[in-house]
């Protein structure tokens, strides 16, 4: 649980990029955020956000145009030797030295600290001590991405970075993945990582950043971040009826209502602050209307919201 | 740490069947060409002649020399010959006695290029065969022997010896070295080491390590070949290892140093290949005596011709290398430091930014 330090320290970050037309692209554009020590935060935000980039400057592997980022007090872009023993990193892709065994590559990569969990036990933990003597082109996908997540901690790091950890896996893979991620700050660790996909920043962050186009656009707990909407809830149902739209606007509490076609009919989407305020006025409505309708239901806002609300956009996957 | 890496790289190159067995079929092949290959002869173009009689014979003699297509320089005397060899870059010193009588003609060739001893060797037979013939009926009138200026005569794939071994540690070393590398930038291997503690340096001291050990190998196998040539292994052949070696790192070396700068397999490979034969053309490949000499002065302080020269040294001479062939050995000492010290200085695990 976070004990109130910081463990990840981001203020005014900035990356400029040299397009190949001469021109620049800022790819992160004056990003400020704190991550405090033990808990699990969450950069949640579309493809080509800045999220990676924003990351890799804070793992050392980017310097940027302005701006510092700082683990455990120390400043990355000056002294990035004395952090990397403390921090463990999974890329978002990355290949391994060719013709090593996973045992072999935890082995050599736990040579480089001089704070080393046990390999063995590592494998086991992820679930790969069967896969030990095979070669990492060996396993499937989510077997390589839980390797990547294993070798992240093969220093024992207090600090660790994930980016993109379950993307391409398949539903099942993911959650597997989360819950190695949730032991990984059971073990009292802070945890950074990017994801684009909003149920994993619900399930495994403890606060998230929601950036795009480079900036922060809104930073909190994802029920914070919910919260703050106008709409923190939804009654979505489908008809096939036409009926006066205006009834259902009048309704105590109610915010907006859309409508989408669907192969089904029409779904209709009533955003409402509070369901004990507003659902007794729908049902009557329902029935004053003599509405035949399917699939009504009562649903909080999420973070797709949120997003949607932030940026004018969807965040897809 | 080191030690893992070198285990790490050692794994890399024994698991790398295709590669591995490429890297020790290469010598043997070259070996075992270049052992058919002592037994092609060309012709020398320049040679000098010392009279030492003054009959119509001796006239007679050079004058079939020219015939014979020899660019002859007439010496003053063969008090230098080693001198001459350099100053007028002859093939080989034919030292005439008074012929009035018949004799043994004596021909001296440049043990620094092997190739003069086939060149010689089949042009003196023809001239003297000839000449015999016109002049005394094909009785033996004039004699020849044949004899390097510097250590005993050898076996002809010894003369070999030194390129075959170029040719099979230069190569491997060149794909090896920068080309690794590169492609293990780009895959993402190096990005996932640069937020290791691992310092770039130790991953190049494993990849040095590792390819010694290989060299070791090829050289091994070479040595090995010969002995099918008649080309003995004595323990002073060991010492050519150490011209192999340095040969092979700053190739090596030189890659790493390359991979530093380039950003796509495609250029650093291109920039390999072509400097690597380049140089190899150039120090390996032709004879230095075909070159102009302000090129050929330029070859000489090249890395390959004095690794191949001083592995010659130490066959001829049966010594280190430091005895046998100190200039040499001095010039391939730098090329080995400088690039080891580019490559130090200059390689790391991150992308060259672009320009």
């Amino acid at each position: 649980m976070p004990d109130g330090s910081t463990a990840v320290s981001v203020q005014n970050l900035v990356k400029v990029f040299r397009t190949p037309s001469g021109g620049e692209l800022r790819a992160v554009n004056g990003i400020s955020f704190d991550v405090q020590a033990g808990e699990i935060f969450g950069l949640l935000g579309p493809n080509g956000a800045g999220k990676t980039t924003t990351m890799e400057i804070v793992e050392g592997i980017q310097k940027p145009t302005a701006g510092s980022a700082s683990i455990l007090g120390i400043d990355v872009t000056h002294d990035f030797d004395r952090i990397k023993p403390r921090i463990g990193v999974q890329l978002q892709e990355s290949e391994y030295l060719e013709y090593l065994s996973l045992r072999e590559l935890l082995v050599l990569f736990a040579s480089f600290y001089g704070k080393r969990a046990d390999p063995e036990e590592t494998l086991e933990s992820f679930g790969l001590e069967e896969k030990a003597k095979e070669a990492i082109s060996k396993l499937s996908g989510g077997q390589k991405r839980r390797f990547s997540l294993a070798l992240s901690l093969v220093n024992d790091p207090d600090v660790v970075f994930l980016d993109e950890p379950t993307s391409g896996l398949d539903p099942q893979a993911r959650r597997g993945l989360w819950d190695q991620v949730l032991k990984i700050r059971e073990k009292g660790k802070t945890v950074v990582m990017t994801t684009h996909h909003m149920d994993e920043a619900k399930v495994l962050c403890d606060r998230v950043g929601i950036i795009d186009h480079g900036a922060i656009k809104a930073l909190g707990t994802p029920l914070q971040l919910i919260r703050s909407l106008d709409s923190a809830y939804h009654i979505r149902f489908i008809t096939g009826d036409v009926f006066p739209e205006l009834r259902f606007a009048g309704i105590t509490g109610a915010v907006g209502l859309t409508k989408t076609e669907t192969k089904d009919g029409l779904l209709y989407d009533l955003e409402i602050h509070d369901p004990a305020e507003s659902l007794g006025e729908f049902h009557a409505v329902l029935t004053e209307l003599l509405l035949r309708t399917d699939d009504i239901r009562v649903e909080p806002s999420t973070l797709e919201d949120v997003f949607l609300s932030l940026t004018g956009r969807e965040l897809r996957d | 740490m080191f030690l893992h890496m070198l285990r790490a790289q050692f794994a890399f190159m024994l698991r790398n069947r295709g590669a591995l067995i490429a890297s020790l079929l290469f010598p043997a092949f070259f070996a075992f060409m270049f052992g058919l290959g002592t037994r092609v002869q060309e012709r020398p173009s320049k040679v000098g002649v010392v009279q030492e009689g003054q009959s119509e014979t001796n006239d007679q003699f050079v004058r079939a020399m020219r015939d014979h297509d020899f660019e002859v320089f007439i010496l003053p005397d063969a008090e230098d010959l080693q001198r001459d060899f350099t100053a007028i870059r002859l093939n080989a010193v034919v030292i005439v006695p008074e012929l009035r009588n018949g004799g043994t003609v004596r021909v001296f060739f440049d043990e620094r290029f092997p190739e003069n001893l086939v060149q010689t060797l089949a042009r003196v037979r023809s001239l003297t065969e000839g000449f015999n013939l016109d002049l005394a009926g094909g009785a033996e009138l004039v004699k020849f022997s044949v004899r390097g200026l510097r250590g005993d005569s050898l076996p002809p794939f010894q003369y070999f010896l030194p390129s075959i071994v170029m040719f099979s540690v230069i190569f491997p070393a060149l794909s090896f070295g920068g080309m690794r590398a590169i492609q293990s930038r780009e895959k993402g291997v190096f990005k996932r080491l640069m937020v290791t503690p691992l310092k770039p340096g130790t991953f190049l001291a494993g990849e040095m390590v590792a390819r010694s050990t290989l060299v070791v190998v090829q050289t091994a196998i070479v040595l090995l070949v010969g002995l099918t040539y008649n080309s003995p292994i004595r323990p002073e052949s060991l010492w050519l290892l150490l011209p192999a070696l340095m040969g092979a790192l700053i190739f090596v070396s030189l890659g790493f140093f390359v991979s530093s700068f380039g950003r796509s397999p495609e250029t650093v490979g291109g920039v390999l290949s072509i400097s690597g034969f380049v140089l190899i053309f150039l120090s390996g490949g032709l004879p230095q005596t075909v070159f102009p000499a302000r090129v050929a002065e330029v070859v000489k302080y090249l890395p390959i011709s004095p690794m191949v020269n001083a592995i010659r040294g130490v066959i001829l001479e049966g010594t280190s290398p430091f005895q046998a062939a100190p200039v040499e050995t001095a010039v391939l000492s730098a090329w080995f430091f400088v690039s080891l010290a580019l490559a130090v200085l200059f390689f790391r695990f991150k992308a060259p930014a672009k320009r």
